[in-house]
């Protein structure tokens, strides 16, 4: 089943642990979903930029056993991203404002894709642009390469300033955009939405009008600290965006409201740390979920998320994601 | 995982923290661990902290993790100072404690053979402030038996702001200390006592770790005076492996590129033209002083 941990290089021994299959005599039951017509192995992904481009926690964890790996976003040309500082870290969760630093598409296809090609899990792009035209120019190229299970579509930034920030915020420029980005493609596309909206089910409803195969969600809630000492901002750009557990009851609450207002596929995200955290959001509509910050904390936890999920279904023996996703008692 | 052996408070804000840490990896010096002490959501974040020493039998030598008697290094230790909420939370650190430990991470200060390491015609200053002292202990352990002079200039507020210094008297180097209140050593800056040092570019080779202040005026020396320089630098950081990009420290405009009697650059040294931020954690902590972007800092 390819459940013990491969050690991936030398000297590195150390820093991988062994995960032990709880509960063996119980029947395995079956992890692997379909999302926007991605084959995943199981429901657990990486969410963008808590995980490089996978190389960065290749030594640390086999990449084999993950359902996807969502990679930092990619834009069209390199960014530099924000000055620092960039982190900081507040009650239960982290502000961040890297301002979409990356490679580029060129340079990911080029020197990154490569490597994350060697490994049996799903590769999907997350990507974003600073005009229309750019995000169907990142879309085209990534559609014409090889190795890419999907796009996930970044419409909204918290760095970022006014203007890009719309596509996210606005149904009508969400549904533009969305639209133009599905006509570059034929990769199965992932809309990321903003929690950042007065409503943000119109938002899911336009992504969806738009022919998007699915909605990720949430990114981080925008905000900011302030240091009493100084009179400063803590962070470079003064705002950044906030994940890690403090979000997740915000994020369950927007999924559930997603859930119910439109049918497609939703992808859980915001402060997962744990296999029961991530049974929470498919509790509520979630069919996959996303790990992020808890990666920073412990380079494993998306596989110990794995791990206990397996564990939950053959514990309350639900045999596949279907028979979770959605299933709230209200 | 590692398991606290003693966690001992060698001045009013600093304590020395050693923990058994089975498998230990290869360490060089000037590398860091990140911590974390509790499964709590406070602090979230693991904190990275310098190693200061391999712990084993003998002497330990910070070459693949083994002593310098070849025995296999058991642990490290580190130090640190109590400055917020988690480091606070440290101090109630006991013997069998289970701590979380990923690393050794980052790169190091060239050990001896490689390119940007002290040369055998060269003397070794080595510039402290405070807590900055924690890389300088493995380093001057590696240099010890090279016949490599080193000397250690070491700085703090008052003489309650010099830890470590036992243990740095007992290696027998030569030691120069100020302290801003003049409470021990000469009253004034390190950076005061670097002055005086520096006097021939070509033999002398300058690391430095301490205050932002402190090493961007030690960086403004060394330039001045061309003598080559490394400084290590800290800086809030999330994961520690390269991946959340939250270290990022201003790459200067490439004035630094080749230093007068290196051999030749170093790949890792050299930015490719479109980057401009580095990243302390895998790009550092360790960088050419000439590379840092000293007015951004």
């Amino acid at each position: 089943m390819g459940r013990n941990l491969k050690q991936r290089g030398k000297g590195q021994g150390s820093r991988v642990k062994e995960n032990k299959t709880p509960n063996s005599e119980l029947p395995t039951p079956n992890l692997s979903v379909t999302i926007a017509g991605i084959q995943l192995k199981n429901p657990v992904m990486t969410a963008s930029g808590t995980f490089g481009y996978g190389e960065e926690y290749a030594p640390y964890l086999d990449l084999n056993r993950l359902g996807a790996i969502v990679v930092k976003g990619v834009s069209f040309k390199p960014r530099h991203g924000n000055p620092p500082p960039r982190i900081v870290e507040t009650a239960a969760g982290m502000l961040n404002s890297i301002g979409l630093q990356n490679v580029g598409v060129e340079v990911f296809v080029e020197k990154k894709l490569p490597f994350l090609k060697k490994f049996d899990t799903k590769v999907i792009v997350n990507f974003f642009g600073d005009s229309l035209d750019e995000y169907c120019e990142v879309a085209k190229i990534l559609d014409g390469t090889d190795g890419i299970a999907g796009l996930e579509m970044n419409i909204s930034c918290p760095n970022k300033q006014e203007g890009w920030l719309e596509f996210g915020t606005n149904p009508d420029l969400c549904f533009r955009v969305v639209s133009a980005v599905r006509k570059s493609t034929k990769l199965p596309l992932i809309v990321k939405l903003s929690p950042n909206v007065t409503d943000i089910t119109a938002l899911a409803k336009a992504a969806h009008d738009a022919g998007a195969d699915a909605l990720s969600l949430i990114n981080t809630l925008s905000g900011m600290a302030v240091d009493a000492n100084t009179r400063r901002p803590k962070l470079g750009n003064i705002i950044g965006g906030l994940s890690g557990p403090a979000i997740k009851p915000v994020a369950l609450k927007m999924l559930w409201q997603v859930f119910k207002a439109v049918k497609l596929p939703l992808i859980g995200i915001g402060g997962i740390m744990t296999a029961e955290d991530a049974i929470e959001f498919m509790l509520v509509g979630a069919s996959a979920v996303q790990v992020g910050t808890a990666n920073f904390i412990d380079p494993q936890a998306s596989i110990k998320i794995v791990d206990g999920i397996e564990y939950y279904f053959k514990k309350n023996k639900i045999k596949n994601v279907k028979g979770l996703a959605g299933s709230l008692r209200v | 995982m590692a398991k606290v052996l003693y966690n001992e408070k060698i001045l009013p804000f600093y304590y020395k923290l050693g923990m058994s840490w089975e498998g230990l990896p290869a360490i060089e010096p000037g590398q860091f661990v990140m911590l974390r002490i509790t499964e709590n959501a406070a602090p979230l974040l693991r904190r990275p902290f310098g190693i200061y020493k391999i712990l084993g039998q003998g002497a330990s030598l910070p070459v693949r993790g083994r002593t310098q008697t070849g025995g296999k290094g058991q642990g490290v230790e580190i130090i640190y100072k109590v400055v917020g909420k988690g480091t606070g939370l440290m101090t109630n650190l006991k013997p069998g404690d289970i701590v979380d430990v990923l690393g050794p991470l980052g790169n190091s200060f060239q050990p001896i053979g490689r390119v940007g390491a002290a040369r055998q015609n060269q003397r070794i200053i080595m510039a402290a402030g405070g807590i900055g002292i924690v890389p300088f202990y493995l380093l001057a352990k590696s240099y010890q038996l090279s016949g490599i002079s080193l000397k250690l200039l070491f700085g703090g507020r008052g003489k309650d702001d010099l830890p470590g210094l036992e243990d740095f008297k007992k290696l027998g180097i030569e030691i120069k200390i100020s302290t801003q209140d003049g409470s021990a050593g000469e009253k004034g800056l390190v950076t005061e006592l670097l002055k005086s040092e520096i006097r021939n570019p070509k033999s002398e080779i300058i690391y430095a770790c301490g205050a932002k202040a402190m090493l961007k005026a030690v960086a403004k020396m060394a330039e001045d005076a061309n003598t080559p320089c490394y400084v290590s630098l800290d800086n809030a950081m999330a994961c520690g492996i390269g991946a959340c990009l939250g270290c990022a420290v201003k790459i200067g405009s490439g004035k630094w590129e080749v230093e007068s009697g290196e051999s030749k650059p170093t790949s890792h040294l050299l930015p490719p033209t479109s980057q401009i931020y580095k990243m302390v954690c895998k790009d550092g902590p360790v960088f050419n002083a000439r590379e840092i972007a000293w007015e951004e800092i």
